[in-house]
């Protein structure tokens, strides 16, 4: 399964203003703390991703998986939920010797999967981040909030936004959106 | 009589007809009046009654200005208070009424009596404070309560919704008139995202109402042309009824469109609050016009002039048969002339000025209109409309060379820029001699991030009083705001639109009407409508020593109503002035800030209401809870069962079923919500041995220990148990409320202080479940689940295995907050609940429950372990709470070590932590009630020397117990101490050790 796609794992629910919200399949993730400038974490995430490490503000897309930017000294890796173990072992090993911070997380967040031409306008509601085309698009990540609980957001496509929290406001959240799905959109971001 | 002229109207669809209701009773105005328009066209001039004196109240003006017609409009739960009628747009049915008058608009006790206006003199409100003492609370309050005030709030929940938007651009316009069209216009061309904001219903500005022509082309259909050409350029988005409400630090403006216009079944929100980012902000927020005082100025039908004259033009009313125009400007011709043209009598233009000369003056002769110069209105007079206006020469003190019969009269002091933006985040005024108004100063703009000026203001905001100029001006705004904000594709000029409109001159700096108008009557002229403040108030304040401008604002209230003094100002500061004999820029102005206009608080609020009002955190196992008997209580973000409810037992008794079950089988609680986290690197032990007060570096990979955290002042901020994972790793243990505060908290330290310490910390606490498994049977209901490693011997007391139980990987903590055998079973959190109901359905032979937050705190209680929060409260040490063992002394130094040696930290007097019996063994003692002493304070209240931190009913020791903090307390034990529960008897308790249950 590809990372850049997450799948739906719960029912879809979709409003008459033709955005579809759907709870993401569970994948795997790892937070990986250290400087992300060193020769072997960026040999290591190569060679476990197939990709490079994220600039600030993006995502980095390969073959096992993604690599997010969370912070100047924090990653997200996400992989399929069956490879976590797997990835973090590689990657303990290719960094043994460094001052890092492994650890699997991917029961701590939540994804949720936000469709539809509306989908910007829908996050762009509770949302301060510039979410505009110019600004926004597939490739960015962005650690934001969604009205008051912390979130990061990225595009897999340019219909789609997927949007990721902690999983204890997981169902505040999905209500959150739902809500917000409802329009009328004011249209800013369309063009 | 003010009504509906047989024609004009450019706003208003004289073919569709809207039925409203005024006070109950049935009008019919037009598609697009707004209430104002609407009531003057059912010659309803006479709309409120005034703040303080309940002095009857007209229109005064025709937008958000507007300071007397404030209604109430519609019903039940879509009640609104204080609703300008100038800018709330009639729709079929609505209903609206008046405000601030008993018992009723045309006739009002208050007003009657007269007994009001010694009452509520300059300063009244502090006056009343002094004395007599009782005065305030059984006077002057009730009365001042009765007689003041405007609109009743709604009493039910509000039934729309409201939301908000976030917008970032390049450019923000604010104004949609002549100035603020070619701003955005030229901010587009250079390449710039334009973002245009109008707060009215239609754009253009005054261009029509002022006899401007663009191009050639009437204005409208400039208008037309340009607004289509803005809305098809993709960069550009207009937005009307969107009013620009405050300008913040960043660029950060918050505007307000109205959705609904009117129409509450639109289905569409009520409000949206657009949150803007802009890079560069274009303020052309166009000019205000200023009332002038005279005695008698507030009798209804005595209108702003520019009002009078949009009344007629957008709305085809006309205010009044006989209207006189009184003016120290050339602007209000404007007025006499337009509504001589339709029909309506000007009986007399009295202008200030002594040579009033200009292009204006000449044109209003022209059309035989009788001006006479050098004049002023010594006094207005009618009650529930104008009658008549008594003319004086305009330097002298007043004597009456003329009576004027009228039914309205349109007032001119000229105009003032609309500044409020500019002000709003810090951006200078500077006083404009020529037109006699604050402008803003281009040198000392409100200032972003990178220390340069985000605001650039143009057209009348900017005190370009006459149109044709405005053009170059807006121009150069807008391109200049792109370029700023990193566009300068357009550099040139070349096709400016043409605008010609009558040339006016600077008016005369007179407000005060005449010049030295006798006391009585200056007692009668009104500069703040809304607030009922009067020139003869600003001069009390002045006697009486409050000569700045910022003091004497505050002690009279002048512009400190909802519309925030928008045409009280100047007149104001020229009274001030004169008081002082000082000119008007020496006084200076105060300074406006946001909101422009009232914003509703559902507005403010948009989607955090109902089940979106504050994010609820669960646990994993939550919805099982939910679905056997939780009753919740909140902590922190997270919701926790309180107890779970079986059959008809009361929360009581659940609790104290649950307590007594696990002391003698065994209870499940749900500690997921504990905060959770991981410290790891080569100055892990460095780090903790900092951040706890305790010895963390020695504690042994497979161990726990106790650990407490103060801040730097030495106070406690958070406890738990932290579990040394391996030589350069812990798991640190939050309270529930703390992991996000501890987190940021350690963070801080490693960021800004200790950043060449090799320690890197993860908030895993989401990442978990962890279920606590407590009671004499919980080693039987573990041993049963499998786990290897967690029997007595290999798992002794404040140790951990990591594990499996019941099949899912595990860290098991043989650790106790009850006194009972106890252990922690920590998962991740998609395996919480499958292990819970394992637990559960294995524990069933042992008699296992669930058991919720009260049944913890009271187990906890009985051992006298303290609770973060409710033993501390920030002001407590670990000193204070007994706990010196958990305080290392051979540390060099941990965060709060400096500040515990500290005299006031070390002070025996100090309340410290004991336990609380009650004399009376049934009576619980109410929790955080204070114990007395018997010593008086200063002043006669009693000495207080210790209060009860937690206070409960132990179903263990079948009886009462509390925690507290007193003075003194541990040398104490043995000694019976009174507490007094607030409006109750007072109860008898002996100071004991907190250690209830051994």
């Amino acid at each position: 399964m590809p990372a850049s796609k997450p799948r739906d794992a719960g029912p879809t629910r979709t409003t008459g203003t033709g955005v579809t919200l759907a709870l993401a399949e569970p994948v795997g993730m790892i937070t990986l703390r250290g400087d992300p400038g060193t020769e072997t974490l960026v040999q290591a995430i190569r060679n476990a991703f197939g990709c490079a490490v994220p600039e600030p503000r993006r995502i980095e897309f390969g073959d096992d998986g993604s690599v997010a930017w969370m912070s100047h000294d924090e990653l997200l890796i996400r992989v399929p939920r069956n490879n976590v173990e797997t990835a973090l072992a590689g990657l303990e090993d290719a960094l043994g010797g460094e001052d890092v911070l492994l650890s699997d997380v991917s029961d701590a967040r939540v994804t949720i999967n936000v469709r539809g031409p509306s989908a910007r306008e829908v996050l762009a509601r509770g949302c301060p981040s510039n979410l505009s085309r110019e600004a926004f698009g597939p490739g960015n990540f962005i650690r934001t909030r969604l009205g008051q609980v912390p979130v990061a957001v990225w595009m897999p496509d340019q219909e789609s936004v997927s949007l990721m929290c902690f999983r204890s406001v997981g169902e505040f959240v999905e209500n959150w959106l739902g809500n917000a799905a409802i329009g009328p959109f004011p249209g800013y971001l369309d063009s | 009589m003010s009504g509906r002229l047989p024609e004009g109207g450019r706003l208003i669809d004289r073919a569709r007809p809207l039925g409203f209701s005024w006070n109950n009773r049935k009008l019919s105005g037009l598609k697009g009046d707004t209430i104002a328009s609407a009531l003057l066209a059912n010659d309803q001039v006479l709309v409120g009654r005034s703040f303080k004196y309940h002095r009857p109240r007209g229109i005064v003006a025709s937008g958000p200005e507007e300071p007397n017609a404030l209604v109430e409009t519609g019903a039940g739960a879509r009640r609104q208070p204080n609703q300008r009628a100038t800018t709330v747009f009639l729709h079929e049915g609505l209903r609206c009424s008046s405000q601030n008058h008993w018992p009723s608009l045309e006739f009002d006790l208050g007003a009657v009596s007269g007994f009001l206006a010694p009452m509520f003199a300059a300063g009244f409100y502090y006056k009343t404070f002094k004395s007599p003492r009782f005065g305030w609370k059984h006077l002057f309050e009730p009365l001042i309560r009765r007689a003041a005030g405007l609109g009743n709030p709604p009493t039910d929940s509000d039934p729309d919704t409201y939301e908000h938007f976030f917008a970032h651009t390049d450019v923000l316009v604010v104004g949609g008139g002549l100035a603020g069209l070619i701003a955005a216009g030229s901010a587009a061309d250079s390449g710039a995202r334009v973002l245009l904001l109008e707060q009215g219903g239609c754009f253009g500005g005054r261009m029509a109402v002022d006899d401007t022509a663009v191009d050639g082309q009437d204005a409208d259909e400039w208008t037309r042309k340009t607004v289509t050409s803005l809305k098809t350029n993709a960069r550009v988005t207009v937005r009307k009824r969107t009013t620009a409400l405050g300008v913040y630090d960043h660029g950060y403006v918050l505007a307000c469109e109205d959705l609904q216009n009117g129409c509450t079944e639109s289905g569409r929100p009520a409000q949206r609050l657009w949150r803007i980012r802009a890079r560069m902000i274009v303020m052309a927020t166009g000019a205000i016009e200023r009332p002038l005082a005279f005695a008698g100025n507030d009798v209804p039908g005595i209108m702003l002039a520019s009002a009078a004259r949009d009344y007629a033009v957008d709305y085809g009313v006309g205010v009044g048969e006989r209207v006189v125009v009184v003016t120290n400007n050339d602007n209000a011709y404007l007025t006499a002339v337009r509504l001589s043209q339709i029909g309506i009598e000007v009986p007399a233009i009295v202008d200030t000025r002594a040579s009033a000369e200009g292009m204006q003056v000449a044109a209003a002769r022209e059309a035989g209109l009788h001006v006479i110069p050098g004049a002023a209105v010594s006094r207005a007079r009618g009650t529930r409309r104008v009658r008549e206006v008594e003319i004086c020469p305009s330097g002298g003190s007043g004597p009456t060379s003329e009576r004027i019969a009228c039914d309205a009269v349109a007032m001119s002091g000229g105009w003032s820029p609309a500044v409020h933006l500019w002000s709003h985040c810090g951006g200078k005024l500077a006083w404009n001699r020529d037109w006699s108004c604050f402008c803003p100063n281009p040198d000392r703009p409100p200032r972003g991030a990178d220390g340069r000026g985000m605001v650039i203001s143009c057209g009348s905001a900017n005190g370009i009083m006459n149109a044709s100029d405005i053009p170059a001006n807006a121009d150069a705004a807008g391109r200049e705001a792109a370029r700023r904000a990193g566009h300068d594709r357009n550099t040139g000029s070349s096709d400016l639109p043409h605008v010609s409109a009558p040339t006016e001159d600077p008016p005369e700096s007179s407000w005060i009407l005449p010049m030295r108008t006798a006391p009585s009557l200056r007692s009668k002229a009104f500069l703040d409508f809304q607030n009922d403040v009067k020139v003869s108030d600003i001069e009390l304040a002045v006697r009486e020593g409050f000569e700045s401008v910022e003091h004497a604002k505050r002690y009279t209230t002048l512009g400190m109503a909802t519309d925030q003094g928008k045409l009280s100002n100047i007149n104001g500061l020229s009274v001030l002035a004169g008081c002082l004999e000082r000119d008007i820029e020496d006084v200076g102005t105060t300074t406006f800030r946001p909101p422009y206009i009232p914003v509703a608080f559902g507005t403010i609020a948009g989607e955090a209401r109902g089940s979106l009002f504050k994010p609820t955190r669960k646990t994993p196992i939550d919805g099982w809870h939910d679905d056997n008997g939780a009753y919740w209580e909140p902590v922190a973000d997270w919701r926790r069962p309180f107890c779970y409810l079986r059959g008809a037992e009361t929360t009581g008794e659940a609790v104290n079923r649950e307590i007594l079950n696990t002391r003698q089988r065994v209870g499940l609680l749900d500690a997921s919500t504990l905060g959770k986290i991981l410290v790891k690197g080569p100055d892990a032990p460095r780090f903790m041995d900092m951040m706890y007060t305790g010895m963390m570096s020695s504690l042994k990979p497979g161990k726990c220990r106790y650990g407490l955290m103060c801040n730097e002042n030495g106070f406690v901020i958070d406890d738990g148990v932290v579990a040394r994972l391996s030589g350069d790793s812990f798991l640190c243990h939050t309270t529930s409320g703390g992991s996000d505060r501890i987190h940021a908290w350690m963070e801080e330290w490693l960021q800004t202080e200790w950043w060449t310490w090799k320690v890197w910390t993860i908030n895993q606490t989401e990442q978990f479940a962890q279920i606590g498994i407590v009671g004499p049977q919980a080693a039987s209901v573990l041993g049963q689940t499998g786990g290897p490693g967690i029997s007595d011997a290999a798992l002794p007391f404040m140790g951990f295995v990591d594990t499996r139980v019941g099949g899912v990987t595990a860290r098991v903590y043989r650790i106790s907050f009850s006194g009972e055998l106890s252990y922690e079973i920590q998962v991740p959190a998609s395996r919480g609940l499958e292990l819970w109901e394992r637990l559960l359905q294995e524990g069933e032979p042992h008699g296992i429950m669930p058991y919720g937050t009260e049944a913890l705190h009271i187990m906890r209680a009985e051992k006298g372990f303290i609770m973060i929060g409710d033993e501390t409260d920030g002001t407590v040490t670990p000193q204070d709470l007994g706990l010196h063992w958990a305080v290392s002394g051979k540390k060099d130094d941990f965060l709060g070590k400096r500040a515990q040696a500290r005299p006031f930290l070390t002070d025996p007097e100090r309340w410290q932590y004991v336990g609380l019996e009650t004399l009376d063994p049934e009576r619980v003692l109410p929790d955080g009630a204070y114990a007395t002493g018997g010593a008086k304070r200063p002043g006669g209240a009693p000495d207080m020397i210790g209060r009860v931190t937690s206070s409960y009913w132990s179903p263990t020791l079948k009886r009462s117990i509390a925690l507290g903090l007193v003075q003194r307390g541990p040398e104490r034990k043995g000694e019976v101490i009174s507490f007094r529960p607030q409006g109750g008897d007072p109860v008898q308790a002996r100071i004991v050790d907190p250690q209830f249950l051994s």
